[in-house]
């Protein structure tokens, strides 16, 4: 559980920080990234992503997916599940993630994605 | 500490405590059942959200027209500036706080205190900017005739192209019409604050001026909101019952009443976890203060309030998504 105990490493591998300090402020530097990439994509609004694909607009699956992105380096580095075992990683993501998407596929609900 | 193995462990060893499931500690893993649970909670508003804005496509607000202020800023068009501003405050302390959990594996207490106090502060800016929020979307902006079967009128000028607000255009009409106290009359009843205008002023500013028309819930094929000509409108507007300003739980100047619902409901649910988060912090602040962890010998309380403090940042950034941006 000491310092030493942490991966150092993100984006499997591709980027290599020295110290867990100079990991957080790198993960930061990404989050704020995809931050902006986000709200300039919300104020813009390209036509060119405002087409249809599987039934929801381009834009929003954009919004979507850098959502689980940036909700992926949150869990991973900040809350350390990267340095946890494996059984508790499982526990933690899985569990969430079929209540999440179960209602999107759930005949119930029109059997399609919402939005 | 690294646990190397737990299957070497003798079976009376296991159950004898001294053994800690998935090498995390009973506190640890007491905050994550916490937090797995809180998820399921938050998931469950957020796919109600999903749900409802589906079967109301029509009627649901546009976000960037609802939530257009900055401080200090006024009368600018600012869509969503200031909720951003907001998420890379909330991340910041975020960060704050990884950063108190790791001065805390080195036992560096001065450091620990002044990460603590940075997310602090970040956490009490996050919750008056949310209040800051609410006000505004509770105060409304323009105001908004209700017809009878619940549907939202707005009113735009014709020419620029703008919404125009009914406290502008409305024509005052002399009229009696006092709020009913609950002291003249049956004494169980009585009734809120009156608007500031009466649907009969608006109709008639509304048809003193020839540029304004209606635009209602409606979207059109390219995702506006539908724009009445000045005969449809004319005719529309008799089916006015109220006058709607700004909104609450039961009426919406915006739109449909369930975004407003919604939005109470979720970022106030949201608000509720930051402002206890920050009460927790300013507790753990001042244990190590005090030099309780010191003493203690590690900083584990600081990594669990940590964790709760991330899944904070976590929800608010699926939040952030579904109410703002999609």
């Amino acid at each position: 559980m000491a310092a030493e105990g942490h991966k150092l490493a993100i984006f499997r591998g591709l980027v290599k920080f020295k110290s867990n300090q100079q990991k957080i402020w790198g993960v930061l530097l990404f989050l704020s990234i995809v931050t902006t990439i986000e709200v300039a994509l919300g104020i813009i609004k390209p036509e060119i992503l405002m087409g249809s694909f599987l039934r929801m607009k381009l834009l929003n699956w954009i919004f979507i997916i850098l959502t689980i992105v940036k909700a992926y380096y949150i869990a991973w580095d900040f809350m350390h599940i990267r340095d946890e075992r494996s059984g508790l990683k499982k526990f933690n993501c899985i569990t969430p993630c079929n209540f999440n998407t179960l209602p999107g596929i759930h005949p119930a609900f029109g059997g399609r994605l919402y939005f | 500490m690294e646990v190397t193995s737990n299957t070497t462990i003798e079976e009376g060893q296991v159950w004898g405590g001294g053994n800690q499931p998935l090498n995390a500690s009973y506190g640890k893993m007491m905050m994550w059942f916490f937090i797995v649970s809180d998820a399921l909670t938050f998931t469950g508003f957020l796919v109600s959200y999903g749900f409802s804005r589906f079967k109301n496509i029509n009627s649901w607000p546009i976000a960037d027209e609802v939530f257009t202020h900055f401080p200090f800023l006024h009368g600018i068009d600012a869509p969503m500036y200031y909720v951003a501003l907001m998420t890379f405050i909330l991340i910041f302390s975020s960060v704050t706080m990884v950063l108190a959990v790791d001065a805390g594996h080195h036992m560096n207490k001065a450091k620990v205190t002044f990460y603590m106090l940075l997310t602090i502060i970040g956490g009490a800016i996050f919750v008056g900017s949310q209040a800051w929020e609410w006000k505004n979307f509770i105060k409304g902006e323009y105001g908004a005739l209700e017809t009878r079967g619940g549907q939202i009128l707005q009113f735009v000028n014709q020419e620029t192209g703008k919404r125009a607000a009914i406290q502008e255009f409305a024509i005052g009409i002399p009229a009696e019409r006092a709020t009913h106290q609950s002291s003249n009359g049956i004494w169980y009843q009585s009734e809120k604050a009156l608007p500031n205008v009466s649907v009969a002023e608006v109709t008639k500013g509304f048809i003193a001026d020839e540029n304004l028309v209606i635009r209602t819930q409606q979207l059109t094929e390219d995702g506006k909101k539908t724009v009445l000509s000045r005969e449809a409108s004319l005719a529309k507007i008799n089916e006015a019952v109220g006058v709607v300003e700004g909104a609450n739980l039961v009426h919406n100047e915006y739109g449909n009443r369930l975004f407003a619902d919604f939005f109470f409901f979720i970022t106030g649910f949201h608000g509720f976890h930051v402002f206890s988060g920050v009460v927790i912090n300013i507790i753990i602040f001042f244990n190590v203060i005090l030099g309780t962890y010191e003493r203690r010998g590690h900083y584990e309380m600081v990594e669990k309030v940590g964790l709760y403090w991330h899944f904070v940042d976590l929800v608010w950034v699926f939040v952030f998504t579904f109410f703002y941006l999609v």
